[in-house]
């Protein structure tokens, strides 16, 4: 098994509708195999009958349209294992249970399949930009196929079942991640939670913790899977996800209308920053990462890097600092190679 | 039981059925049930009554899983894989598909509270898509054939009970 750990995923690179302000769109099903109990009670063979089927699934007719690739996360080091949830293909919860899991993975890592997480399977397909509909096309397709030579638990009046109650039914999560660094500065991100929050959606920081999230970097999803259709519950998130977008654009065009200097002045210190310090923390690297998106996208900084945001989000985090300049790194040491690989990157305009 | 109608003859024929979660009955004795219906029996090729009577029967212990899980001894550990219900409501994990049923009963209230619903509506599994799709079709038919009975369409009812047969004697949907 060969795998570059190191590889981009597609919503690192491409570009998507309202990437602006919407950085991916994830849609998420959890199902089990029937018969066989879930990774939270399976016996070592349960978890090695699992492992069989789905790699067996993975070989089905139905499966020709979506070609991946096998990997046991037994076989991958820990440093491997750190790169994969940075990129958002594997979640930790998976690399913990690393013994007895697997993933499959497309070519671009837009598609992925975890076995043995909290259920047996976890599809995924993460798309860039705001993309809610194709993603849940592509799920749904990906689903089918695995089902045609794979039997999942299933009851009639509950749906799909899955080992936590949060996800029975539907089995599915729909989320998008959102850049809102407008309705940061403007003070109003705290209402928009708020609001989100009391019509049945989940937000949550994606580095940090609820409205102080680092980066400016907000995960939306639906909470509810049961009791309504996935097209239902993917309509909501998307109309609620274009009202965020329609108020982050306003604080935008106000922030620029209102406090140019000041805005101006903020954005590019923080380029200034990315470009010429010689030690970036962790969380100094996310802030200042987030006025440089803010200022690319109000075409404020311009011409941009040649990499793209999402790229460097992704490699400056530690695993990949740790893969691209050495085994053994402190954290001091990766501060200083996260901060070259930004002067670099910075310089490459 | 007495029936609802006349107050005074026993009821023979009782209903329950579980509506958007919450639970009616109807309780009639036999003349009352044909007055209803506005159809003799005894002239009659079909009974209304026993038609009635003989659908609702199955859809309660069929479809309702809160009737399955009524049905249960209250168990404290699941059966099939041996997780405990204290280990569930630890951990928030249930251990297989039959710790659904053996401890959806207790369950029931908070998976209401977290979804605001009981019944699954999206996609379903390729295997017994077909089947589900007809099951959901008669559950649907035999509320409507009650509510249609209620107001007395007879002319209708009669149509939808035919559909009622056409599918449980293992017709396609239209
Ligand atoms: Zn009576
Ligand atoms: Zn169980």
């Amino acid at each position: 098994m060969t795998y570059d750990a190191l590889k981009k995923s597609l919503w690192m690179y491409a570009s998507g509708p309202d990437d602006d302000v919407v950085v991916s769109s994830r849609i998420r099903l959890a199902r089990n195999i029937a018969h066989i109990p879930f990774p939270e009670a399976a016996s070592d063979e349960h978890m090695a009958q699992v492992l069989a089927l789905v790699a067996q699934a993975q070989n089905n007719d139905a499966m020709q349209q979506f070609p991946t690739q096998w990997l046991s996360l037994s076989e991958l080091d820990a440093v491997q294992l750190h790169l994969l949830i940075e990129k958002h293909v594997i979640s930790p919860q998976l690399a913990q249970c690393s013994e007895h899991s697997a993933v499959m993975l497309s070519e671009d890592e837009s598609l992925s399949v975890m076995v043995n997480e909290e259920d047996h399977l976890r599809m995924q397909v993460l798309l860039p930009g705001l993309q809610l509909h194709e993603a849940w096309r592509q799920a749904y397709a990906l689903d089918e196929a695995l089902e045609s030579t794979l039997d999942f638990a299933f009851h009639d009046q509950l749906g799909y079942l899955t080992s936590c109650l949060t996800n029975v039914g539907t089995g599915i999560r729909a989320s998008v991640m959102l850049h809102l660094p407008g309705l940061a500065l403007k003070k109003r991100i705290h209402d928009v939670i708020e609001s989100v929050t009391q019509i049945g959606l989940v937000v949550r920081g994606l580095y940090g913790e609820g409205t102080d999230a680092k980066g400016n970097l907000y995960q939306v999803s639906n909470q509810m899977t049961l009791g309504k259709r996935e097209e239902d519950i993917i309509d909501h998130l998307q109309n609620v996800v274009r009202q965020i977008v329609d108020h982050e654009k306003l604080s935008r065009s106000q922030l620029i209308h209102d406090t140019p200097a000041a805005l101006a002045d903020r954005l590019w210190r923080s380029f200034g920053a990315l470009a010429h310090a010689h030690i970036m923390t962790s969380k100094e690297a996310t802030e200042k990462l987030s006025d440089l998106r803010f200022g690319i996208d109000i075409g404020l900084i311009d011409p941009p890097p040649k990499r793209p945001m999402n790229e460097l989000l992704v490699m400056t985090q530690p695993g990949f600092l740790q893969m691209q300049f050495g085994d053994e790194m402190s954290p001091m040491h990766r501060d200083v190679y996260r901060a070259k690989l930004l002067r670099e990157a910075l310089a490459d305009r | 039981m007495k029936c609802q109608q006349c107050q005074s003859r026993s009821a023979a024929l009782h209903v329950t059925k579980t509506i958007n979660g919450m639970r009616k009955e109807i309780h009639l004795c036999e003349s009352c049930a044909m007055e209803m219906s506005g159809i003799n029996v005894k002239e009659n090729d079909f009974s209304l009554y026993k038609l009635l009577a003989g659908i609702i029967k199955d859809s309660i212990s069929e479809d309702d899983f809160m009737e399955q899980a009524d049905d249960m001894v209250a168990t404290d550990t699941c059966s099939v894989c041996q997780t405990t219900y204290g280990q569930f409501v630890k951990s928030g994990k249930l251990g297989c598909a039959s710790c659904y049923g053996h401890f959806g009963k207790r369950f029931m209230p908070s998976l209401k509270r977290i979804h605001t619903a009981t019944e699954h509506v999206g996609k379903l599994p390729r295997r017994n898509r077909n089947e589900v799709q007809i099951k959901r079709r008669v559950t649907d038919l035999k509320a409507l054939l009650m509510r249609l009975v209620a107001a007395e369409e007879y002319e209708r009812a009669t149509q939808v009970r035919d559909e009622i047969r056409m599918l449980e004697r293992g017709g396609d949907l239209a």
